[in-house]
């Protein structure tokens, strides 16, 4: 009769190997042209934790020597070891607040302390007026859009400006005008590639023509579309004036 | 200002009328720490049904309902006699604190708002101020957060923001007390204890995500939360604890299937978990299954009637419908793991899940996976995930800790009942990476929602790791 061990065994063992292969076809995936392994790994040794880790392994290092020579019990090691580990990886949080707190709320903290939500709605009213107004611009100086399908990214997640619950819709202010216009969430967003150099693609089932409108004076380096499409930006001085927020 | 602080006020004051009924069975300190959320559950699931029952909803409604549940909770308490004197003193300070704490944070606004915010915040007026429920808005996400929002209307503010630094302290001092409550029982220095526990405090504190959406007007930290006291309060009943324990897990768990799109099918899983367990009484798991089935079956018909001829980008009719089934099927399977002859396959219960979950996801990666359009898409979710967790997601290292303090944490002495953890943790990851897969608008940076995701299971995770850890670390000192 088997015992509970080699039950659990038998009983986990193809889960295990199931995951395991699951995680082996990602990961030779994820060695594509993008490589974000090798992101992952710059993160780590260079761009964010950098020094930190390496100090962190040198004093794990140390603690194992001094562990080893003075022969403590294995369970003193592990606590040691666990309590180390944990305080070095809270110290290290702790200095990373300053970066991600300006990545993140930086200046805009002030500007939400003392917000309402009829200044959120008027900013939304204004913003959809300035949308439209660019655009006009943009077709007044000559640029024939007809038959392309033009994308606003205004917000790249699905609800953003309250679309989705009708208060207003700032897309629906420039669709009165062109009606061949849709807005960035209705096509399936491939991805967006990072947040800090805008980088993204949009994958449209619907037209082999997209225009993006963004707020990206470096919209040229906008990439990513493949498949023969074309792709078309509005100049990044028109661009420029379109209070709009992408990642949001 | 003022009327927000009388909702949080009355919020407070209606979870301590309802958790005072537990007073013999809970020690005093929980009974503090969950009023506040448990006062939000019971308030929302009020609105709930006023608006499945098609009441439409004003102020003098909204308001009048809310005091006669306030007192009903009050004539509870007292026929049950739940007020001593000893308790004016703790009380008393209790409430001060909490109006204290209440005005810094209407005076200080941290909260950070997005789109998403904006779009609660707006989606709550909807609520109080319309006569229909708003079917698209339902469609893309849980009603939870939007009836807590609602009662800007009906209390007339702009907007609830202070709620959410509220819940978060709540969330923290609970957590650092479920950690620290068994040391008391023990006959040893409870120094080291607090000090252990303050460090587990400390490691989510000093994770800048997390002190983020202590102040991010959106529904993840509130989801985390109550995933993790419905855990909880099951863990505990399975250990033997008084009844009052389920019934807390069955109100955050129901909470956390009305605050996220997700929650149902996640819910699913303690509730698998729960079937399965030979410690709980038929009688208990009844009480459990048959309140999760019922609230959601009737709140997902009316989704479902309100749905029709339209079509969501998460829910629809058709989806609604399969909702009810799947729970109807979870009342099934209560019934037959009783039979005779079938309750051995009870055990095999939360294995299966597992698989099914795995080759759930297995499915997406295989099926997708293969074309080329699609892998690409793989390689880019999973991408950005990892970008995330290590840099643009604004954890720091934690996940990094996690990481090897959770496979370390596998490896050391089990805690009783271990397993309702770690299959839950288990299940959560495998379907994170199904709902990965299939999910859409991802991007690096905090606020994709991949990242916000991770909110979900990250007290449950480290509550797990420190419960494993402090058997080590107290390992001659604890029974």
């Amino acid at each position: 009769m088997m015992n509970k061990k080699s039950g659990n065994l038998i009983l986990f063992l193809p889960l295990a190997i199931l995951i395991l292969f699951n995680m082996v076809f990602i990961l030779s995936h994820l060695r594509g042209e993008e490589d974000y392994l090798r992101i992952a790994h710059r993160i780590v040794l260079n761009d964010f934790y950098g020094l930190h880790s390496v100090a962190f392994f040198v004093v794990l290092s140390v603690l194992c020597v001094l562990g080893l020579r003075r022969r403590i019990s294995g369970t003193t090691f592990l606590r040691c070891t666990f309590l180390t580990f944990l305080l070095f990886m809270i110290a290290m949080n702790l200095s990373f607040f300053p970066e991600l707190n300006r990545d993140t709320r930086g200046q805009e903290l002030k500007r939400f302390r003392r917000l309402r939500t009829s200044h959120l709605e008027e900013a939304v009213r204004s913003s959809a007026a300035k949308s439209a107004e660019a655009i006009e611009r943009y077709f007044q100086l000559g640029n024939d859009l007809s038959g392309k399908t033009l994308v606003i990214p205004l917000s790249s997640g699905d609800e953003g400006f309250g679309l989705m619950i009708g208060f207003i819709d700032p897309r629906a202010v420039v669709r009165e005008k062109y009606p061949y216009l849709i807005g960035a969430d209705d096509l399936e967003f491939l991805e967006t590639l990072d947040a800090r150099t805008s980088r993204f693609s949009i994958n449209d089932r619907k037209t082999d023509s997209i225009v993006i409108v963004s707020e990206d004076p470096e919209a040229e380096e906008f990439t990513l579309f493949r498949h023969d499409r074309t792709m078309y930006f509005i100049s990044p001085e028109i661009v420029r004036r379109l209070p709009i927020n992408l990642h949001d | 200002m003022i009327n927000q602080f009388l909702f949080l006020f009355f919020l407070e004051v209606l979870g301590l009328s309802f958790m005072g009924l537990f007073k013999k069975s809970l020690d005093r300190t929980y009974l503090y720490l969950l009023s506040l959320p448990m006062g939000v559950s019971l308030w929302a699931f009020l609105i709930l049904i006023l608006l499945g029952a098609g009441v439409s909803l004003r102020r003098g409604v909204a308001l009048t309902a809310s005091l006669l549940m306030l007192g009903a909770f009050f004539l509870m308490d007292l026929k049950k006699k739940v007020l001593s004197r000893e308790d004016r003193v703790p009380l008393t300070i209790l409430l001060l604190s909490f109006t204290a704490l209440s005005f810094v944070f209407l005076n200080l606004n941290y909260s950070f708002f997005t789109n998403d915010s904006w779009a609660l915040a707006a989606g709550g007026r909807m609520i109080a101020l319309s006569t229909r429920l708003p079917a698209r808005m339902l469609a893309e996400a849980g009603i939870f957060s939007y009836i807590l929002h609602s009662a800007g209307s009906f209390w007339r503010f702009d907007y609830l923001y202070a709620i959410y630094p509220m819940i978060a302290l709540c969330l923290f001092l609970f957590f650092i007390y479920s950690l620290y409550a068994p040391f008391g029982k023990k006959k040893i220095s409870l120094n080291r204890p607090l000090a252990f526990c303050g460090l587990a405090g400390l490691f989510l504190l000093s994770t800048f995500f997390i002190l983020l959406n202590s102040t991010y007007i959106h529904s993840n930290l509130l989801y985390g939360f109550y995933t993790f006291i419905a855990l909880f309060g099951l863990w505990r009943r399975l250990r033997g604890d008084h009844f009052a324990w389920l019934i807390i897990s069955v109100l955050a768990l129901l909470s956390s299937v009305f605050i996220r799109v997700e929650g149902p099918l996640v819910a699913l899983i303690p509730l698998i978990l729960l079937i399965s367990a030979r410690e709980l009484s038929f009688k208990d798991k009844v009480f459990y299954v048959l309140s999760v089935t019922l609230a959601v079956s009737a709140w997902f018909l009316k989704l479902f009637f309100l749905f029709s001829g339209f079509t969501g980008k998460k829910l629809d009719a058709d989806r609604s419908l399969l909702v009810i089934l799947i729970y109807l099927l979870c009342l099934l399977g209560l019934w037959l793991s009783e039979k005779r002859g079938l309750t051995r396959l009870r055990s095999y219960a939360p294995p299966a899940m597992l698989y099914a979950l795995a080759f759930f996801w297995s499915y997406f990666i295989w099926t997708k996976g293969m074309s080329l359009k699609a892998g690409e898409l793989i390689i880019r979710k999973y991408g950005i995930l990892l970008v995330n967790v290590l840099r643009d997601g604004g954890w720091g290292t934690t996940w990094i800790a996690l990481f090897f303090l959770f496979i370390a944490a596998l490896f050391l002495a089990r805690f009783e009942q271990e397993s309702l953890f770690t299959y839950y943790i288990l299940s959560f990851g495998l379907l994170f990476n199904s709902l990965n897969l299939i999910r859409g608008g991802w991007r690096a940076g905090w606020g994709d929602s991949g990242n916000r995701m991770l909110v979900h299971i990250i007290f449950i995770l480290v509550f797990y790791i420190f419960l494993k850890f402090k058997g080590l670390i107290f390992k001659n000192e604890t029974s």
